[in-house]
């Protein structure tokens, strides 16, 4: 074995000493002051527990507000409320917010019930809140939240996330896709547990990955995108059978339009990791593309029949900077700003029985 | 500095002196083995490497996706360049280091490479473009230090203990492969959007790294003749027909193994057991890696390396064996997994204990180099045919094709190998 004579050894010994002693040193640094800065530029999560309910700085204003057809969404205004659950009235997008400290990255309302995908005790967390706002149930994460919806009658609400540790094994990109129970807060299914059908016989791939579920009238059905093989799939789902049929190809983060004839979605582009803004008619099978070539990635929202609502993120921005526009879904009009700052919006159309 | 392993337990002590971790073992007082300060230096260098690397791996997709606004199929590309970039490396570093008739500092330069990227990671705004660049010379570092740090494994060692200093090494690697995704998760849950927390940690573990190797690893001494092999050495070296064999057994039988994934999310349906235990899978497989590595390196050391390399892959065909034919409970697929991180101890460190002792010291680095290329472009394809016969007709022709191929290969060019211990137990004996 070659040795080096002592003296060189022991220079190199030292220097290593000293290496060591500066990288645990400026990384220690590091992780303290970025602990710090997450704390402070985020504020402080509100740690809810269940059957508490949801603080906003002008309870009687929100409740009324609550009453009123509105939009909840998740305010990025910057600010002590930056990432809460927060509400306009329908008629009056541009107005004045009122702001709760329940902090949501992704949400959904409807009949009542309010899913939330935030965080509690520093783990990814969903709540479902009651129509008194008062957190029902907190259930654990296992990814990063992506989509939220609600079905129509409120008894059944779905996200996505993406997960890390799947990701971690495959080294792709993976999503989970869970139902439960809106108002017992109980799993109904992950959706990969349903099985699968295309071209009237059983699917199955290694690769199937679920995302972005959109609630019909009839509370056991529902559509969402199956990805596999390159594919991104519209299926349609039965919960009491537990299956899901493929209905077309390319049609990704669908939302069904509150009359159920058209499917609004975001379509692939030919350039890659764009998508745009389009409506598909389930009636007569044509697609149209809407005139908004901004980096689209939401789940589109129906701010009524004729209309739509979604969030356009600047990309490459933290902390988030994101706001809601609308847009004609027959393609005739240009997008218009319908609130800054913001992003998850979710329509409410009639007014609520709420005391 | 060498001292006495102990084949039970393996204890790592800091010798405060020189610095240099010591590892101990001990069985019967006449099997003493010998591993040298090198490998436990070049493994505390994988380990934290792989901390470094796993750490940023375990996190990249969401943090593309989600935190860059990448579209999966963006994601899809950079991770095709992650997957294969390396695998060419491999081969060339190799074949520079034989030619410079050093192995330090081509392997220097790969470790030194990913440290650069995890340093871009951390400064560089982050779009599409630089990311996927940084993950490529990421994954190019990565083929650039592999051949030539086994060469200096092999060089560290003696003939007869060459399986046992690998499975050192290895059993170092793989705690690295454990704990770098701990420890992104741990920071991810406590951090909100920590990402950079996390880059600036894996560049931290990666600095340590190449701190270890610059400045405690001594380049093992070369004894073979200070010549520069010619291209056409080496290339005659390659067609050697002993390594041919090895090589060529070594690309078959990673087509037909099944790809961690496949292996993880099958066994998880057949046992219908929750999806949330997949990444606990991976836990207890590598846990088994790491706990069998020096043990069945040893036991490669004694009995022979390609009895143990035939017998790893009979544990990875009972695998699918058992997968295919028994209905599965969570005892049996903790079974599966255990023999699973058997099948990689048997296998990972021992083929290029194989190779270094089929090659002669001039061509170390090229004949790693090439059988690394080989294998890992035939997991590549392995992956891709096992996606495609999944998707056609199901897990089930999958496992049954991983299952007949393995035992086939191994079968049939098992005489053909089997020589190479034969004519190696020959060459012990007369010394």
């Amino acid at each position: 074995m070659t040795s080096m004579d002592a003296p060189e050894r022991r220079n190199k010994n030292r220097l290593f000493i000293a290496l060591c002693a500066a990288v645990l040193a400026v990384s220690g640094v590091y992780v303290y002051r970025a602990a710090g800065r997450s704390v402070s530029a985020r504020q402080r999560v509100v740690e809810y527990r269940v059957g508490s309910a949801v603080r906003a700085a002008q309870r009687s204003a929100l409740t009324s507000l609550r009453k009123q057809p509105h939009v909840a969404f998740q305010n990025l205004e910057p600010g002590p409320s930056y990432g809460t659950l927060a509400y306009v009235p329908l008629d009056a997008p541009g107005g004045a917010r009122q702001a709760t400290d329940l902090s949501c990255r992704r949400l959904y309302v409807s009949a009542g019930t309010l899913i939330c995908l935030g965080q509690s005790e520093g783990f990814y967390s969903g709540y479902l809140l009651d129509d008194s706002m008062e957190v029902r149930h907190i259930f654990r994460l296992l990814g990063v939240p992506s989509r939220a919806r609600a079905s129509r009658d409120g008894r059944t609400a779905a996200y996505t996330v993406f997960t890390a540790a799947d990701s971690y094994m495959t080294r792709g990109f993976s999503t989970r896709t869970v139902l439960v129970d809106g108002g017992s807060g109980a799993r109904i299914a992950d959706l990969e547990s349903f099985q699968a059908w295309k071209d009237g016989a059983p699917f199955q791939a290694v690769d199937f990955n679920y995302w972005g579920v959109t609630f019909g009238r009839d509370p056991s059905t529902f559509f969402a995108t199956l990805g596999t093989g390159g594919h991104t799939y519209l299926v349609e789902g039965d919960i009491e059978t537990r299956r899901v049929t493929v209905r077309a190809d390319g049609i990704e983060c669908p939302s069904l339009s509150p009359d159920e004839t058209r499917i609004a979605f975001k379509k692939k582009t030919e350039t890659p990791g764009r998508w745009q803004p389009a409506v598909f008619d389930r009636r007569t099978g044509v697609e149209t593309v809407l005139p908004d070539t901004r980096r689209l990635d939401d789940q589109i929202e129906w701010l009524d029949d004729e209309r739509l609502l979604y969030a356009i993120v600047e990309v490459g921005v933290a902390p988030v900077r994101s706001s809601i526009w609308m847009i004609r879904a027959d393609g005739t009009q240009p997008p218009s700003l319908f609130i800054a700052d913001a992003a998850s919006p979710a329509v409410v159309r009639t007014e609520q029985p709420i005391n | 500095m060498a001292c006495r392993l102990l084949p039970a337990k393996v204890v790592y002590q800091l010798d405060v002196a020189s610095l240099g971790h010591v590892a101990r073992a001990a069985s019967q007082p006449s099997a003493r083995v010998r591993v040298s300060r090198t490998i436990v230096l070049l493994g505390c260098v994988s380990c934290l490497t792989d901390i470094s690397s796993e750490m940023v791996a375990s996190v990249l997709p969401v943090y593309l996706l989600l935190q860059l606004q990448f579209s999966p199929l963006q994601f899809g590309i950079v991770d095709g360049l992650y997957q294969s970039v390396s695998a060419i490396a491999r081969l060339a570093s190799g074949v520079v280091a034989d030619r410079w008739h050093r192995h330090k500092p081509v392997a220097t330069f790969g470790y030194a490479m990913s440290a650069l990227c995890k340093l871009g990671m951390l400064v560089l705004p982050g779009n599409p473009t630089s990311f996927a660049a940084l993950v490529a010379i990421d994954r190019t570092g990565k083929g650039v230090r592999t051949a030539p740090r086994d060469a200096m494994i092999s060089l560290s060692t003696q003939e007869g203990e060459r399986a046992t200093g690998f499975g050192v090494h290895r059993a170092f690697d793989t705690a690295g492969v454990v704990v770098g995704p701990l420890v992104a998760f741990l920071v991810l849950r406590s951090i909100a959007d920590g990402f950079n927390v996390i880059f600036a940690l894996s560049l931290a573990a990666a600095l340590l790294g190449l701190g270890v190797l610059m400045l405690l690893v001594d380049d093992p001494p070369n004894d073979a003749p200070a010549t520069t092999p010619s291209l056409r050495t080496m290339l005659r070296a390659c067609t050697d027909p002993q390594l041919r064999a090895v090589l060529w057994i070594g690309a078959l039988l990673n087509v037909t193994v099944m790809g961690d994934a496949f292996l993880y999310v099958l066994l998880q349906r057949r046992a219908a057991s929750v999806i949330e235990s997949l990444p606990l899978f991976y836990v207890v497989a590598s846990l088994s890696f790491l706990a069998l590595a020096v043990p069945v390196g040893r036991l490669a050391d004694r009995i022979g390396r390609v009895r143990v390399y035939l017998g790893g892959h009979v544990a990875v065909a009972a695998v699918y064996a058992i997968a295919l034919f028994l209905p599965l409970n969570t005892a049996g697929v903790v079974v599966c997994l255990l023999l699973y991180g058997a099948y990689y101890a048997a296998t990972d460190g021992v083929l290029p204990a194989i190779v270094s002792g089929a090659v002669s010291r001039d061509v170390l680095g090229s004949s790693l180099g090439t059988i690394g290329t080989a294998t890992s472009l035939a997991r590549l394809v392995g992956s891709i045919l096992m996606g495609a016969l999944w998707s056609w007709k199901g897990p089930g022709l999958a496992l049954s094709f991983a299952l007949a191929g393995t035992l086939v290969i191994a079968g049939s060019f098992s005489r053909n190998l089997l020589r190479i211990d034969a004519r190696r137990d020959a060459t012990l004996r007369l010394q």
